[in-house]
């Protein structure tokens, strides 16, 4: 029950393979995907926590998209890993799209990310993450292109949960089970500025990231500036007057 | 017209049992569904199904009355039947009289259960995937003789039905373990950058200072690197705990 479509797909994403030099991975589903579609850039965020985590990224504008989503916490990516179905918002700066979702298209509006297209990874009742879509002009996905999404989503899924089987059967040491930093597609940063900023503010790493967040909106600076002037020591958070207790923990 | 009429409950039957295919599964429900249609479609008293868990070995996963499931419960217990004779072959098994010499001859003790119970003939059906025998389904009639192979046809596609419904099953599952892995994996290495971070902020360290002194502490203390990177995150293990890590040669 394979079409030709999608076997020419799956050559599209070997192909990707064979000129990295390694193994067929969601970072050729990525590559072939940009090629197959006509968008200008193509993301992969997996959750963890309970919060979408950019792991794959290809093009400059999919990487501004990541960055928004990442910043303003809300989106078409979020909204589709939450609902289990695809989002599609073919024009970013529609009063529509504004109104769904405010943090997101105030932060994406000087990205030139026109349309998202963001289509969930699922398996049996688990949510895995999204593939994302972006175009720097507005308008619709073609049927065929969007049944090419669904099947991109399908292959990049298929081959992480793989890529998992394998590493799972080699693994051992002190880190067994963690995913290389490599992995982190916008950087660790942001994820080691949260833990300073918690020192910073003796808060927890969730609040710490509220705070850089918050930061980042109000000083129209991406999430991932924040961070890197944070692990420079550039820039240090404070406690809130209002609300700092008069003694912290120990 | 005879037999197109005998059909009709049979496709009734295949489309209620794709339905909970496709609906909110339960592969127990799904089971036992299929073997009280058993009972209902090919005209015998009592059906019975043993399946192999993820380990191999049989268990019982349904059975349409008491009696079967004592009857499937046996054969377990004292390691002989028709079931199993059928699963370990991957091909059918049938006796059309349980009271006759080869049935005495090959499973005395099942067979003398089996006819205190009422039973009179047993067929057994293979539930089988290409060279992968899974389990079997179990019929038990009242009266002796053969099963008409319409039956017998009618009957493996219910046992085949169970086999899709089971290996789904298994299959989804599979996929949702691989998932949960991933995303564990993924959290893992957040905690530990984040661990760095709370490090290099309270000790004023590098990140690459702090990220050594946390593989020490975890090398040291026999820990997994997530878990002593959750306790400092946390703050369930004290950052001041995890000293100015010395020079190691072995980097």
């Amino acid at each position: 029950m394979v079409s030709d479509e999608q076997t020419a797909a799956w050559g599209l994403i070997a192909e990707s393979a064979r000129r990295r030099g390694g193994r067929m991975a969601a970072q050729d589903v990525c590559l072939a995907c940009a090629d197959s579609i006509a968008v200008t850039g193509v993301g992969l965020s997996l959750l963890a926590g309970g919060r979408l985590e950019p792991t794959h990224v290809v093009g400059e504008l999919a990487r501004r998209l990541l960055e928004a989503q990442l910043t303003s916490g809300d989106g078409p990516c979020v909204e589709a890993v939450t609902t289990g179905a695809p989002v599609l918002a073919a024009d970013l700066s529609s009063a529509a799209c504004g109104r769904r979702w405010p943090l997101f298209t105030a932060v994406a509006r000087n990205s030139e990310v026109r349309a998202v297209f963001a289509f969930p990874l699922a398996t049996g009742a688990v949510r895995v993450g999204v593939l994302v879509l972006a175009r720097a002009r507005p308008g619709p996905l073609s049927d065929v292109e969007q049944g090419r999404a669904f099947f991109f989503a399908d292959a990049a899924l298929a081959l992480l949960l793989d890529e998992r089987a394998r590493d799972t059967t080699v693994e051992s040491g002190a880190d067994a089970g963690v995913l290389p930093v490599e992995s982190l597609a916008l950087g660790a940063q942001v994820h080691q500025a949260a833990g300073m900023v918690s020192v910073q503010l003796d808060t927890d790493v969730e609040e710490a990231l509220v705070r850089m967040r918050a930061h980042a909106f109000a000083h129209d600076m991406a999430l991932s500036e924040v961070a890197r002037r944070v692990v420079e020591r550039a820039l240090r958070f404070a406690p809130d007057p209002l609300t700092r207790r008069p003694n912290g923990r120990d | 017209m005879e037999s197109h009429r005998a059909e009709l409950p049979g496709i009734r039957a295949f489309v209620e049992l794709a339905d909970t295919l496709v609906s909110d599964f339960d592969v127990m429900d799904f089971l036992h569904g299929l073997a009280e249609r058993a009972v209902d479609l090919l005209d015998v008293q009592a059906s019975g199904l043993l399946v192999t868990d993820q380990r191999g070995n049989l268990a019982l996963m349904a059975a349409s009355s008491e009696q079967s499931r004592l009857l499937e419960l046996f054969q377990l217990q004292n390691e002989q039947g028709p079931c199993l004779d059928c699963f370990r072959s991957g091909e059918a098994v049938h006796c059309a009289d349980l009271t006759g010499p080869e049935a005495r001859r090959l499973w005395g003790r099942f067979a003398e259960e089996a006819v205190g119970c009422g039973f009179s003939a047993v067929s057994a059906l293979p539930m089988r995937l290409r060279h992968e025998v899974i389990g079997a389904l179990n019929l038990f009639s009242t009266e002796p003789g053969e099963l008409a192979p319409v039956t017998v046809e009618l009957g493996q596609a219910l046992a085949d039905i169970a086999t899709i419904g089971l290996l789904h099953e298994r299959a989804v599952r599979a996929g949702e373990v691989l998932a949960e892995q991933l995303q564990t994996a993924l959290t893992s290495r957040i905690i530990i950058e984040q661990a760095k971070g709370v490090l290099a902020e309270r000790h004023v360290w590098s990140m690459e200072r702090a990220f050594t002194a946390l593989r020490d502490y975890a090398r040291s203390h026999n820990g997994r690197l997530t878990d002593i990177a959750h306790g400092i995150v946390t703050r369930t293990l004290d950052p001041g705990d995890l000293i100015d890590p010395p020079d190691h040669a072995d980097r």
